[in-house]
């Protein structure tokens, strides 16, 4: 029965299970006791307006919080209630899918029907990867006959309906009746193809109007869509020629096993696989495990990550196979029921032969190493006191390939994820009718043999492309723990089997396949091959074949000393330099090996030290003095008690609301809370020297936008609205950073932010109605806090503690970078009315006071973002050798002296 | 439609029963609102519930037709309309029933067919004979098929030879019409033919079949696997209907009547 209300509020909801979408139920106010629902335009269509509403009566009705309420009009675009995670989601169906983000993979596992509903009125082009995700699951859990019957019946029918039904709408068809529509059949002409039966009265009825066209466009949008394929049937019936639509999918059969390994295969125990963690870095490292995109071509599906320890599923939107990851290895019960098992270990983990516990496995065993961070690991270098601890394993997989230049995966992935990805990878290609597991079991080794080593690489389609070497996908296997350059007789002879194969994407068509490469090789490495190639890739110019051919100068045997890893060592010279040379290694320097080498005459870097590497290799670059590398490993320096809250990282933006300016000024003028609206801040997402045009945004924390709809209607309206796009955190995720941007600096301080990860240093003074972007840091000070931070001392200090990404840029952080550099004397810490602290000049030194009044009145007043601070020479130079001469340092100290003078000091204020 | 108090009831349908062919036992469909169904499940049987409208505990099917709307009349939409859950049970899965009627009497009850009813004609003088044979009888007659029977499409000629003083056939005839499928907002409960027992029904070998929606596939916050396991245990075969919160009753009647239908007629009902 519809009613006359042409406007509710969608306030509450009937749940038909506790995830998906929910019947949204309206009401004319929020304590109203009369409840309705609303009539979509178009029966089962998420993107059609509401055309009306009618009373219902249930006891089920669930209210939503009232900062969700949403005011529905009959005219406005239908709004859902979707259920997931005890979170009930309100907006339209784009608006959702933008709110579920975070959870789009568990949603796909566990309700990817319910997904697949969502993501077909979410405005995408494409759905073929949901549909699929759908297809596999109704087909592992019902079979076959259920998931055919379901996409042909649920899937596509009903979409070929709401299409029907828009083009009758929108061309004011009389309205179509029922039984017509009951009417539309989708029958199946083969195994791989449904022919679209239109009743004739519905198919007259279309001609009359001129929609037929409409209706194919329309239909081949949801091909596309849908990724199925589309095509016209002509057929006579009764002396009647009839056109049809048939839309066809791939068959998803999985394509069977290579012929050449049918013979002697394997068996496949289920294709499962385990992973056993042991170790600090192991853990680290298997966090990141998830299950790959990708299936080999000889499995029929793809695979879930599951944590025996927590109970839980890990992720694996595709699969139905299972990863079983555990420190424990009496939950993997049987063990013999494991096609492959992993050990994932830190070096120092091993002590006696673990394989032995292993002893009931019967699959694939696999040894990969928790690759350290600052060096290689011990065992896949061959560099263990015995080498006995991981004898008895299959094989050992080359984790170090996560830290090559070469690497063939995603060049954004960070190292630890990198290195689950080659742990996992290695597992899954292993599994089943694999023909790396056959090489690797036809090569089974004696126990008294070295366990060999595994190297894999998937070539994407991307990767490669701007290599300038043809040898690039060869390349794609190299590391430090073996060598570069197939084409070497020496890499030849340490290759023991080599196999190609491919992998299918799982969220693209079914036969897109990427090809991939594999080789098993003797455990011995062979750096300066390996090191070469990284010089050649970063400058091929200058690091040509001509510079291996030439001896490098015999390394003093001193140096090699202060080296862990003394024979992974690449030295060559620079012709500029009278004595010395440079030596590429493999682990990162300790300033005692810095120091001994600069005596005489060498400089150490870290093959993946390249932005020193390309600097180096320019011609004249380093003429007068060699450069303090980036990769160093530094002494424990400890977090410094006076500095501590110092410095506060920009605003977390998950914890603020933004505005845009016409939004903003839109919301203040109807807003009657003064205290909400001094809440506002604008928003500071970049450095005015970055020259960059910022359009102006406001911030409010959610949690005082949350405080304040009690009492004001405005801010309520305002969260409604944003709540229907985003979920209110329940608490803030970093409140003393929020604290800290909203406080405004006491005792006439002025606040600064420094850039993350820039060095030379960018800073400037914001105003006090601004807040940072959390690409910031924030400081409060007086002029010292632009003079010291822009120092040649904060820069080395900088450089040397930055934490350094594979994966993104450089950062810098509160605890490493801020809080453990000391501060020199001639500086003093303040805390006005006892808040948070300040950076100031001390009193004492007078002539640091003199300079900073110089210095601010030249730049800081003057717009002096507007000039490169790197570039000033006075006063800062003078600044800068003040705050040297701080430290006991002259003017000329070279990089290294600072640093290790900073060391010296944060280990002396630590006590 | 008024209820007899203690005279006796003009039950002319009855002599009007002709089976035609139309199978002498038929199956018969339950239908509930999900949440209801899962405590069905749970119990493992179809209970009877204390009726309003003959004020005794009875259970009620309708013979082939998964009819359940409540429309004009009910003044409101309920729970059952929004999240139908529908059983087919065998046909001998009930051998004595306690009443036969040719359309919802808890409908004709409240009134919901009023506008078409003789105002002069009693619910008791409508009910047909407490056997199976009377359903294929009233079938024959009123819709010559048991297809047309599915559609609610009555015999054109059903009246032909029908004298006015017939009033209670020819009420039926008038109140049957609502249920026509060329009616946009047909009301199938006036041509479904209830059949009411008055003992519970065991859910093993007598459902043969449910009808529910796609999301009890899925196994998410709540596990839905246990259902699913539960119908398997009970040798329940089922099929799912593609539920919407923008999908009105009346489409969901329609999708479930096709999913209806096609399982009859596989298993050679049709």
């Amino acid at each position: 029965m519809e009613v006359g209300s042409d406007k509710l509020l969608l306030a509450g909801y009937v749940a038909l299970t506790e995830h998906g979408f929910a019947l949204p139920c309206f009401a004319s106010s929020p304590k109203s006791n009369a409840w309705h629902t609303a009539i979509s335009l178009i029966e089962g269509d998420h993107c059609a307006s509401v055309r009306g509403f009618e009373l219902f009566e249930s006891d089920e009705i669930r209210a939503l919080p009232q900062e969700s309420h949403c005011s529905v009009s009959i005219g406005d675009p239908w709004l859902d209630v979707f259920l997931w995670g005890g979170a009930a989601y309100v907006g339209t169906p784009e608006e959702i899918w933008k709110a579920i983000q975070i959870t789009i993979d568990e949603i796909s596992r566990k309700a990817p029907l319910t997904l697949l509903d969502l993501a077909l009125f979410s405005n995408r082009d494409f759905v073929g990867d949901h549909v699929c995700d759908a297809t596999n699951f109704l087909r592992n859990h019902y079979g076959h006959a259920k998931a055919a019957a379901w996409r042909r019946d649920m899937l596509v029918r009903h979409q070929v309906l709401i299409r029907l039904r828009r083009v009758v709408a929108e061309s004011q068809i009389p309205e179509v009746a029922a039984r017509t529509w009951s009417a539309v059949e989708l029958v199946d002409c083969s195994d791989d193809a449904l022919e679209i039966r239109l009743p004739n009265e519905l198919r007259q009825t279309l001609d009359q109007a001129g929609q037929q066209g409409r209706v194919t466009r329309e239909i081949e949008g949801l091909a596309r869509l849908l990724n199925i394929s589309i095509a016209e049937s002509r057929s006579e019936s009764r002396g009647v020629k009839q056109q049809s639509l048939v839309l066809g999918y791939d068959a998803d059969q999985a394509d069977p096993p290579h012929d050449s390994l049918s013979n002697d295969a394997p068996l496949a125990r289920d294709a499962r696989i385990a992973v056993i963690v042991s170790g600090r870095r192991a853990r680290a490292i298997a966090r990141y495990a998830m299950a790959p995109e990708w299936t080999p071509v000889w499995l029929d599906g793809g695979y879930q990550v599951r944590s025996l320890d927590e109970k839980r599923e890990k992720g694996g939107r595709y699969g139905w196979r299972t990863i079983d990851i555990t420190e424990n290895l009496s939950e993997l019960t049987p063990i013999s029921a494991y096609d492959v098992i992993v050990y994932l270990a830190d070096d120092d983990e091993i002590e006696g032969p673990v394989a032995d516990r292993l002893n009931e496995a019967q699959g694939l065993t696999l040894f990969a190493p928790a690759l350290p961070v600052d060096e290689p690991s011990k065992h896949l270098v061959n560099y263990t006191d015995n080498g006995f601890g991981i004898h008895g394993f299959d094989i050992i997989i080359d984790t170090s390939i996560a830290r090559s230049p070469f690497w063939s995966g995603s060049p954004r992935r960070a190292f630890d994820r990198r290195i689950a990805d080659v742990v996992i990878e290695a597992a899954v290609l292993c599994a089943g009718a694999s023909p790396v597991a056959h090489q690797i079991a036809k090569r089974r080794h004696r126990f008294d043999e070295p366990v060999p080593l595994l190297t894999l690489a998937l070539l994407r389609p991307n990767y490669g492309l701007e290599a300038r070497d043809a040898f690039r996908p060869a390349l794609a296997l190299a590391s430090e723990s073996t060598w570069a350059f197939a084409r070497s007789l020496r890499s030849r002879a340490g290759s023991l089997a080599t196999v190609d194969f491919d992998i299918r994407m799982l969220d693209r068509g079914l036969h897109d396949t990427v090809p991939g490469i594999g080789e098993i090789r003797d455990r011995q490495p062979h750096f300066e091959d390996f090191a070469h190639a990284v010089l050649q890739d970063i400058n091929p110019e200058r690091a040509s074949p001509s510079l291996l051919n030439k001896p490098s100068r015999t390394v003093p045997p001193d140096v090699l000393r202060e080296l862990r890893f003394p024979d992974l060592r690449f030295g060559f010279s620079l012709r500029p330099l009278k004595r010395g040379g440079v030596l590429v290694v493999s682990e990162a320097p300790s300033l005692k090996a810095l120091r001994r080498a600069e005596k005489r005459g060498w400089l150490i870097v870290r093959y993946t030290d390249r932005e020193t590497l390309r600097d180096l290799l320019l011609p004249g670059k380093y003429a007068e003095q060699l450069p303090l590398p980036s990769d160093i490993l530094l002494p424990k320096v400890r977090r410094l008690q006076q500095n501590r809250g110092l410095v506060a990282r920009g605003i977390d933006p998950r914890d603020v609301v933004r505005f845009d300016q016409k939004r903003f000024e839109a919301w203040r003028i109807e807003a009657k809370q003064l205290h909400l609206l001094n809440k506002f801040r604008r928003y500071r997402t970049s450095l005015k020297s970055d020259g960059r045009s910022q359009s102006l945004e406001y911030v409010v924390p959610w949690p005082d936008l949350k405080a304040a709809r009690k009492d004001d209607p405005a801010a309520g309206r305002l969260l409604g609205r944003q709540a229907g796009i985003m979920r209110s955190p329940d608490a803030p995720k970093r409140p003393s950073d929020l604290r800290a941007a909203w406080s405004e600096p006491l005792g006439g301080a002025r606040r600064f932010i420094v850039k993350d990860g820039v060095i030379p240093i960018s800073i400037e003074e914001i105003d006090k109605d601004e807040v940072p972007a959390q690409r910031f840091f924030i400081l409060d000070g007086d002029a010292s806090v632009p003079a010291l931070l822009g120092s040649r001392a904060f820069s080395v200090w900088a450089r040397s503690t930055l934490s350094r990404s594979t994966s993104w840029m450089s950062r810098f952080s509160v605890s490493g970078t801020f809080e453990t550099f000391p501060i020199p004397d001639c500086f003093e810490i303040r805390r006005p009315n006892g808040g948070p602290p300040q950076l100031w000049a001390g009193d004492t030194n007078k002539r640091l006071r003199g300079l900073l009044e110089e210095f601010e009145l030249e730049y800081l007043n003057l717009g002096w973002w507007q000039k490169d601070v790197g570039k000033l020479r006075s006063p800062y130079r003078k600044l800068d050798n003040i705050i040297l001469a701080a430290f006991d340092l002259s003017g000329d100290a070279t990089d290294l002296d600072i640093l290790e003078r900073l060391v010296q000091s944060n280990l002396a204020a630590s006590g | 439609m008024k209820r007899r108090e203690g005279t006796v009831a003009d039950k002319q349908l009855q002599l009007r029963a002709r089976p035609d062919g139309i199978p002498s036992k038929l199956p018969l469909v339950h239908v509930t609102a999900v949440g209801i169904a899962k405590e069905i499940v749970k119990s493992r049987k179809l209970e009877t519930r204390k009726c309003p409208v003959f004020e005794r505990k009875l259970l009620y099917f309708f013979a082939m037709r998964p009819a359940y709307r409540l429309k004009e009349g009910d003044a409101k939409s309920h729970q059952v309309n929004r999240f139908p859950f529908v059983f087919i049970v065998a046909p001998n899965a009930v051998d004595e029933l306690y009443h036969v009627y040719p359309f919802d009497t808890g409908g004709a009850f409240r009134g919901v067919f009023s506008e078409q009813a003789d105002p002069y004609v009693f619910l008791e003088d409508y009910e047909l004979a407490p056997d199976h044979s009377a359903i294929a009888g009233q079938i024959g007659w009123a819709f010559g098929n048991l297809r047309a029977y599915l559609d609610g499409n009555i015999r054109s000629d059903v009246l032909d030879g029908v004298p006015r003083h017939e009033t209670v056939t020819r009420g039926f005839v008038d109140i049957t019409r609502l249920a026509r499928s060329g009616s946009n907002q047909p009301d199938q409960r006036a041509s479904a033919i209830e059949v009411a027992v008055n003992r519970d029904v065991e859910l093993k070998d007598n459902v043969k079949l449910v009808i529910l929606p796609k999301q009890y596939l899925e196994d998410a916050s709540v596990s839905n696997s246990n259902f699913m396991d539960q119908l398997r245990a009970e040798g329940i075969a089922w099929e799912v209907y593609d539920w919407q919160p923008n999908t009105t009753p009346n489409e969901f009647q329609n999708e479930i009547t096709r999913i209806a239908q096609a399982w009859f007629e596989t298993n050679k009902y049709l």
